[in-house]
Parts: structure tokens; sequence; C-alpha cells
């Protein structure tokens, strides 16, 4: 089994961004989301991505991962221009995702969840004649990540039948399962109660750790922020408003003003 | 050994593991359990059917896929069976050749609808199918030249499998041992690897893409897989075994027409059967296929009995009479969904 959508030689440049957009723009009728975001996360770092509700971070994200067509600009990719490429080809290619949404397959088991993420990465989608659960690796890599984060409890268990913070760590074990280059959360500990939040958060300071991994975060609870972010992107009316170290941008005037003036989702 | 065969596929019921057993039993020792010609084509029918049955679940149940041209695959085994016995002589070579033309048609047609129809909405590949089935109902009874248009064909299929070779002189438990018998044995044992074979590409890890796609194509996509390829894959796979389905029934029946395998009838019936069985089960297409084949080749009998049974009574014996089988059919359709929503194998699986 061919593992795809590797970046490792361009992980070990660190000057040059993994992942960059260039004057990223989408318009919706009228309005325009996503105004002219221009771009460049590197791997090895973290950044929040933070703004008011409809500042337009969900649609960059978007952007960024293909479920949405930018009217303007591009996305790169390791220097390759993907902004053509559909959502399956982005994963493939190594940009994987978490749902702000919940977004699973309600009628499959924890397990089966997490399978179909393994097996994505390893490009075995088309085997048809052999069983799913005897292929080596597959489902024990599978198992491995389920109780990673503390789901093997659950793992034979219908989704749909998950209470809503167990859906948000499936969430999170199936982009791990991914291991792509690019890790994209959205506001994965949305919802959760206090004392599921700190496992979500404490996998991806794991993540962040050996600093290999381009994450992106959009977030709202500002103490999460403080502690996980190398770097905060500040979204306001679909530009950025402000892009730099955490302790510089929460002081700036623009953030003051713009985000944390109105106390508007400050947690 | 048996759950290797089945890919780990466990009937998860005693219950439906005992009814599967059963029909598996009864289909492998039809033709000495019940003699007599009725019965060995009504066994037949049902082996001929799981496949066909199971083959749709392929798309509906396990993908999400709606279409109406299953006939339309299962009529092109069948004609190309047909035109090669016809065209080609009566030898097993024309039958094989027949039913790879057909196979090889029936995928050709899929993976052009679906090429053209699968990255729409659902909605719109079930008209598109329903209105190229039509178009190929239409097609085949108007060339007549070469179909026999609506009175369809009669060929002569190898000596071999007609009553006309004889193996041993006498008769085992009712029933001559002649080139029929090889006939049904032929039927049944290509119907059983079918079935197999598509049980384990359910089970596989391409039958877990299908079940992520109809459960969140969104999000299969998202996980890196590309929905449109699979979707169009399953619909060339579907395709592919009900057309082998439909060389049997030719086999079988030594006949093609229209209304035996094209008819938009047949398509409810397969709906029906999926239904009633339990979609995304696959051993609901066993039992859907057993329960209606069963009705509708017996029901029949049965209500002429009851009728006489109840004769002098008040308008029961109208009621039972035997011209409204359609009639108890349809009750015993709506009676089963809305006791079975899931199906029987889906009931049969939660009252564990």
């Amino acid at each position: 089994m061919r593992e795809r959508g590797r970046f490792n030689a361009p992980l070990r440049r660190m000057s040059q961004p993994l992942l960059e957009t260039r004057d990223l723009t989408v318009r919706f009728g009228g309005h325009v989301a996503v105004d002219s975001v221009s771009c460049g996360f590197r791997a090895g770092e973290l950044t929040a991505i933070v703004g008011p509700n409809g500042a337009g971070k969900t649609t960059y994200f978007n952007l960024i991962s293909g479920q949405v067509r930018a009217t303007a600009g591009r996305v790169l990719l390791a220097g390759q221009d993907i902004t053509r490429a559909g959502a399956a080809e982005r994963t493939a290619r190594g940009i994987g995702r978490a749902f702000q949404l919940t977004n699973l397959f309600p009628d499959l088991t924890v397990l089966e969840n997490v399978r179909l993420a393994v097996q994505a990465r390893r490009g075995c989608g088309f085997t048809l004649l052999r069983r799913a659960a005897d292929l080596s690796g597959l489902a024990a890599a599978a198992r491995n990540i389920v109780t990673r984060v503390r789901l093997d409890r659950v793992e034979t268990a219908r989704v749909s039948e998950l209470s809503h913070g167990d859906q948000r760590k499936l969430e999170v074990a199936m982009l791990i399962a991914l291991d792509p280059a690019v890790y994209m959360f959205d506001e994965p500990t949305a919802g959760m109660s206090m004392d599921e939040a700190p496992r979500v958060l404490d996998l991806i300071a794991a993540l962040q750790a050996d600093r290999t991994r381009c994450i992106l975060l959009v977030e709202h609870k500002l103490d999460v922020i403080r502690t996980l972010a190398d770097r905060i992107v500040v979204l306001h009316n679909g530009r950025v408003a402000a892009d730099g170290p955490p302790a510089e941008v929460m002081e700036s005037d623009v953030v003051q003003e713009a985000y944390m003036g109105r106390g508007l989702d400050v947690a | 050994m048996i759950v290797h065969l089945l890919a780990g596929d466990r009937p998860r019921s005693a219950a439906l593991a005992l009814i599967l057993t059963a029909i598996l039993v009864s289909l492998a020792f039809a033709p000495f359990l019940f003699p007599g010609t009725r019965s060995l084509e009504t066994a037949a029918r049902i082996c001929i059917f799981i496949v066909l049955v199971a083959s749709y679940d392929l798309l509906l149940g396990y993908t999400g896929i709606v279409s109406f041209a299953h006939t339309m695959f299962f009529g092109l085994g069948a004609y190309g069976v047909a035109l090669g016995c016809e065209h080609i002589g009566r030898s097993f070579p024309a039958l094989g050749a027949g039913a790879l033309a057909g196979a090889f048609a029936a995928v050709a047609l899929a993976l052009v609808i679906g090429l053209f129809s699968l990255r729409v909405r659902a909605i719109f590949f079930a008209m598109i199918t329903l209105a190229v089935a039509s178009a190929f109902a239409v097609l085949v009874s108007q060339f007549s030249g070469l179909t026999g248009g609506e009175d369809g064909l009669n060929y002569s299929i190898p000596r071999a499998l007609t009553p006309a070779l004889t193996i041993v002189e006498g008769e085992l438990f009712g029933t001559r041992l002649n080139g029929k018998l090889l006939n049904y044995y032929l039927v049944f044992f290509s119907a059983l690897i079918l079935f197999l074979l598509l049980l384990r590409i359910v089970n596989s890890p391409f039958g877990s893409v299908l079940k992520a796609i109809r459960e969140n194509d969104f999000r299969a996509e998202a996980v890196g897989y590309r929905v449109v390829r699979y979707r169009i894959a399953a619909t060339c796979i579907s395709a592919a075994a009900a057309s082998l389905a439909g060389s049997l029934f030719a086999i079988w029946l030594r006949y093609v027409g229209p209304d035996t395998v094209l008819s938009f009838e047949i398509m409810l019936d397969i709906l029906l059967m999926v239904v009633i069985g339990g979609m995304g089960t696959m051993y609901g297409a066993v039992i859907g296929a057993t329960l209606f084949v069963l009705a509708q080749n017996y029901l029949q009998t049965l209500m002429s009995g009851a009728s006489e049974a109840t004769a002098g009574l008040f308008l029961l014996p109208d009621l039972l009479n035997s011209d409204r089988w359609l009639l108890w059919l349809g009750v015993l359709f709506i009676l089963s969904v809305y006791f079975f929503p899931d199906g029987v194998v889906g009931r049969l699986r939660r009252s564990r």
C-alpha cells in the first residue's frame, strides 16, 4: 500500500510556507465573504484564526480545503497551485480538515469512521475483494487512533448514538487518521463540556509538539489561543486585520477595537 | 470457513441465520425436495432474483443511488445469451460469449450513464436511468428483425442443459436425472458464486467507501474519496451482476422477450424485494426475493384453497378469490413496510 500526499521534503524547508493563499477572494452574490486574503502557513507552526462571527473564518477554511471555489486568487500547497483541485484531491494531497458542525458517517461505527480515514490515506479505497476488517494495518491503525482519543469504550457504537463531545473527538480522530501535512481545526471544542474540551486541546498540543505539522485553528476561546498559538491571524469583514505573534496581536489597536473591544465571542 | 466465504458478514441474528440456512438448503436440493416442474421453475427464479436484487441493493442500499435501469442491464445479459445462441449456435461457447457480450454492454452503458449523470443530483440520475431504460425497451421492441420484437426470441441451448439429455435412467426422489437438472445446478451455483462475490465486495474497503458515500457524500469527499468515481464503479459492478443474472435467466427459460426481462413491472418487483428484505444488508436480497417469488407463484393457489374452504361464508370467498391475489400481495407489502420499516433482516437483527 503506497502512501499518498506526503510532504516530507517541503516540511524540512521551514522558511518556505507549506500552504499559501494569494489574494484569495470569494463573492456570494454581492457579498464579499473573503476579500483578497494573502497568507502563508509554515510547517511546524500553529496559527489561530480569529475574528467575530461572519468575519469569513469558516469560508476561508472552505476555500482552502476545497468545499468552496474561489472567485479570484490562488491556493498553493508546497508551491503547487491547487486552486482548481476538488476537495477529495486536496485531501489526498495533504490538506485535512475537521468540521465545525459535526460531519460524520452517522450510521457507521466509530471504528468504521476512523478506518475510512486510514484507508483514504493509504489509497486502497478500490480494493474490492478483500475484507476491510482483514486488511492488516487498517483495522489496527484505526483502533490505535480510537484508543488515542479515548473513544475505545464506544468503538463499536454507531456515531449517531454518541454524545456531542464524543462526536467532536471522533472528528479529531479522523483528522489524525488522515495524518495530513496541513491540519485544519474549525472550533474543535465548540459545544463541548468543560471536562471534555481539555482532552481535545491536549490532542492538538500533542500534534503541535514535534513541530513538523502545519496546523490552522479557528477558535473563539482566548485562553486556548494564548496557550497554543504560535501566531494569530485576525479576520474582519473578510480581510486580514492583523497578523503576528499572539502577544503582539492581542495588544494591537485593531484587535482591541474590532474584536475584543466589542466583546464579541470572547469566551 | 463459512465465515470466510461470507466475507465475515455474519447474519448477526440466530433467526436470520436459521432462515438463510433453510433457504440455502431448500434451493440446493430443490429438485429432490420439491419435485415437479413448477417448483423447480420457482426455485430457479428465486436463485436468479437473489442475484438481481442483491446487485440492486449494492446501488440502492449501499451507495444510496436510485436507478430505474436495472431491468435494462438484466435484459442486456438475457438478450446477449439469446442472440449468442441464435447466431453462433447451440453451444457452450455461444452461451459464454453471449453472457460476456451482454455484461460488457451493460458495463459500457452503465459507465456512459454514470459519467453523464452521477455528477448531478440523485434525482436527475434516477430520471435519466428511467429515460434510458424506457428508450432501450422501445428499441428492443422496434428492432424486431434482431430481437424478435414483442414476441421475443425462442432459441436452443446446448443439449446438455435440456431434458433431452439423460444422465442416468430412472428417477431420484421423483426427479429425472436429465439436462434440466444440470441446468438448474448451473443456475444455482452461478447465483451462489455471484451472491458471495457481491457480499465480498460490500465488505471490502471499497464497500465501506460506498457506505460512507450513502451516509454523507460531502464528508466522503472531504476525507479524500472521489465520490463520483466510486458511484460510477458501483453502478458498473451492479450492472455487470444484473446482466449475468439476466444471462442465467435466459439460459433457464430458453426464451427472452420484453415482458419477461425488460418490463417496468420487474423493476418495481426488484424495488419491493429490496425493501421487504432490508436495504443495505445483502441478506435482505435473499429473503426479499424468496418471499416475493414464492408469493407471486403460490399466493394464487393458496387463495383458491382458502376461498373454497370459506365457501358459504359472507363476502370471504369473494375476497379470497384467486383473481384477487394482486390485492393481497399489495396488502402484504404495505403490512411488511409498516411493521418492518428496515426490512425483515433489519427487524430480525434488532430483535436479537
